[in-house]
C-alpha cells in the first residue's frame, strides 16, 4: 500500500511544515481573539462570564455576519469571541484545502487529491448545513 | 472509524479514544504515531460536527471560551511532553486514562439509571 509519506515528491517544499504553520498559526489567532474578547468584557462590565448565544444559523452566514458587523458596526467583546471561534472552525478546513492543492499541483498524486477532495467537498457541505 | 464518527458525533468526544484504540490495536500503529495522527484528524472531524451544532444553536459562548483556551494551554504542553517520552510509558498512560473515563461513564450511567 502506497504510504502518505511516498505520495509527497522529492522537492524542496516541505509540506509538513506547512500544515504545521497552518494549524499553529490559527490556533494562535483564536486564542488571541479569544482572549482579547475576554479581557474586553471582563474591563467593560467587571465580569469573565459571556452571557449570550450565538445564533441559529449556518458556518457561512455566521462567519458573514460577523464580517458585516465588523465593518458596519466595528468592534466589541463578543464581536472577538465570535471571530475567534470562527478562526478555530475554518483552521482544519484551510488545512483540508491547502492538503488538496498539494496533492493536485505540487505532489500531482491523484488518489490522494481524490481522497482530499472528497473530505474537503463534506466539509464544505457542512458549512452550509442549516 | 465510521462507528468512532458516530460516537463523537453523539457524545462530543472528539473520536480520539476510540481511534487511538483502533490505531493501537487493530493497525498496530505506534503509540506516539497514534496519537499524533488522531490529533491532525480530530480538528477535521470536529468540524463537521460543530457545524451542525451551531445550526442548531448549541454552541454556548460562555462555556466554550474557557474550555479551548484550557485545552489550547494543555495541548502545547502535552505535545512537547510526547515527544520526550518512551512509547511505552505514552502507551500506560493512555490506557490508565481510557480506564479511568470509562468507569466513569459507566458509574454516571448506572447512578443515571
Amino acid at each position: 500500500m502506497e504510504s502518505p509519506a511516498a505520495a509527497r515528491p522529492r522537492t524542496s517544499f516541505d509540506m509538513d511544515t506547512l500544515v504545521g504553520t497552518v494549524l499553529s498559526t490559527g490556533v494562535i489567532a483564536s486564542v488571541a481573539l479569544l482572549s482579547i474578547g475576554i479581557v474586553w468584557q471582563w474591563i467593560a462590565i467587571g465580569k469573565l462570564g459571556l452571557d449570550y448565544t450565538l445564533p441559529r444559523i449556518n458556518v457561512v452566514r455566521f462567519i458573514s455576519g460577523e464580517v458585516l458587523g465588523m465593518l458596519h458596526e466595528g468592534f466589541g467583546p463578543t464581536r472577538f469571541v465570535n471571530l475567534g471561534i470562527i478562526v478555530l472552525m475554518l483552521t482544519p478546513y484551510l488545512r483540508v484545502l491547502l492538503s488538496m492543492f498539494y496533492f493536485i499541483l505540487v505532489a500531482r498524486n491523484y488518489k490522494y487529491a481524490t481522497i482530499t477532495a472528497f473530505v474537503c467537498t463534506v466539509l464544505t457541505f457542512t458549512l452550509f448545513l442549516r | 472509524m465510521f462507528l468512532a464518527g458516530v460516537v463523537a458525533g453523539l457524545l462530543g468526544i472528539g473520536a480520539g479514544a476510540l481511534k487511538v484504540l483502533i490505531h493501537d490495536l487493530v493497525m498496530g500503529l505506534p503509540p506516539k504515531v497514534s496519537t499524533t495522527t488522531s490529533n491532525l484528524i480530530i480538528g477535521v472531524t470536529a468540524l463537521s460536527g460543530t457545524s451542525v451544532y451551531l445550526a442548531n444553536g448549541l454552541i454556548d459562548p460562555g462555556l466554550a471560551v474557557p474550555v479551548i483556551l484550557g485545552v489550547v494551554g494543555g495541548a502545547f504542553l502535552g505535545t512537547r511532553v510526547l515527544v520526550r517520552l518512551p512509547d511505552r510509558a505514552v502507551r500506560m498512560f493512555f490506557f490508565c486514562l481510557l480506564l479511568l473515563l470509562g468507569t466513569e461513564i459507566l458509574i454516571r450511567g448506572l447512578r443515571g439509571a
